[in-house]
């Protein structure tokens, strides 16, 4: 069976992208599901989450997108299995751009691993630029972790505006599963107001249950470990083991010890 | 030009669908990897003196001389992009 491919795509940094893309990776694999990450972002931050030092790698995905290099020769096997960045992956935007057919280059470089695993996870840049346009291209479905405060649903409208023009020239079947609430504060009436109304504006599914905002995530981060393995029973990773289930079609449960979304929020995607 | 980024052309740099001329097509090799347009016409060319198709059994699906590296191989034709 072929993997299942979900990007992680927001254009607006710091919303938790990367620890979303690791922890539901982390959650998929504690079902015993093969999870292959794909890091496409220079900042190298899904690596350096994971515990890889970015800027001791010879070999990266900037190699498999612009050498063709075989895309398991420089995968890392640690929690889930990783394909690494790092800066050198900035060039890359530069040689792709000159390149026919350069949005299928993540696609291409996917196809030989894709009978591999369950699920391709990839951590997108922070930017609408060519890596987002190839993860997206590459992409089953599209999750774009939000952060719950002021403005965060600014860049919303734009990522959705590149999923449309996604569909339109490369990848008609890209679904948009929703948005995972990041970083809620549920003491916050605001944090739930920006909630309600980024889900009813754009008309986008909301998935439950948000994450609470926490240290501990920071904490994993610096050991270089998932939320799951570093605080197996924190809200938070019972909220990505919700979160993973929903994306592999459950209904999420009431007592997954987070915060559910709030009502306003469409259900319907 | 028609799409949903037609308002803003500088979008369109970033896709090379948005190249695409009438009569091209794009083929992708299996040995060099390398994606490339050619025209109808330089396509028939490519496919002299000898050629060959099997859809559904490969991915890389048609034999014939790959304009980017010059080897005679396995390449597929997207008459879409």
């Amino acid at each position: 069976m072929t993997a299942r491919v979900l990007a992680f795509a927001n254009q607006k940094g710091g919303v938790a992208k990367t620890t979303s893309t690791l922890s539901v990776g982390a959650a998929l694999a504690e079902r015993g599901r093969r999870v292959l990450g794909i890091d496409i972002d220079p900042q190298g931050a899904l690596t350096y989450s994971m515990g890889v030092d970015p800027d001791s790698l010879d070999e990266t995905i900037n190699d498999v997108l612009v050498r063709r290099l075989p895309i398991d020769k420089v995968i890392i096997h640690k929690e889930i299995d990783l394909c690494p960045s790092n800066i050198d992956l900035a060039g890359a935007e530069a040689v792709l751009l000159a390149k026919t057919g350069r949005e299928y280059a993540l696609q291409r470089a996917l196809r030989d691993a894709l009978d591999d695993y369950d699920y391709v996870l990839i951590d997108c840049p922070p930017s609408l630029g060519i890596l987002t346009i190839n993860g997206l291209t590459a992409a089953n479905g599209v999750v774009i972790p939000l952060q719950c405060e002021a403005l965060s649903h600014r860049g919303v409208g734009q990522l959705l505006e590149t999923v449309r023009d996604i569909r339109h020239f490369t990848n008609p079947k890209l679904e948009l599963i929703g948005l995972v609430p990041t970083m809620f504060d549920g003491r916050s009436r605001h944090a739930q107001e920006v909630l309600a109304d980024v889900g009813v504006r754009y008309d986008v599914r909301v998935l439950e249950p948000a994450v609470r905002k926490s240290i501990r995530f920071a904490e994993a981060t610096q050991a270089g470990r998932s939320i799951l393995s570093f605080a197996p029973s924190h809200p938070g990773a019972e909220a990505y083991r919700a979160l993973a289930g929903v994306l592999e079609g459950e209904e999420p449960r009431p007592d997954d010890g987070s915060v559910a979304a709030p009502v306003g929020a469409r259900e319907d995607g | 030009m028609t799409g949903p980024g037609a308002s803003a052309p500088g979008k369109y740099a970033l896709y090379s669908s948005s190249e695409r001329k009438r009569l091209t097509c794009t083929v992708e090799c299996s040995t060099c990897r390398e994606e490339t347009r050619v025209s109808y016409i330089e396509l028939a060319a490519l496919f002299f003196p000898v050629h060959f198709h099997l859809p559904v059994v490969k991915y890389h699906h048609s034999w014939f001389r790959c304009p980017a590296c010059g080897h005679r191989t396995w390449l597929r034709i997207h008459l879409d992009r």
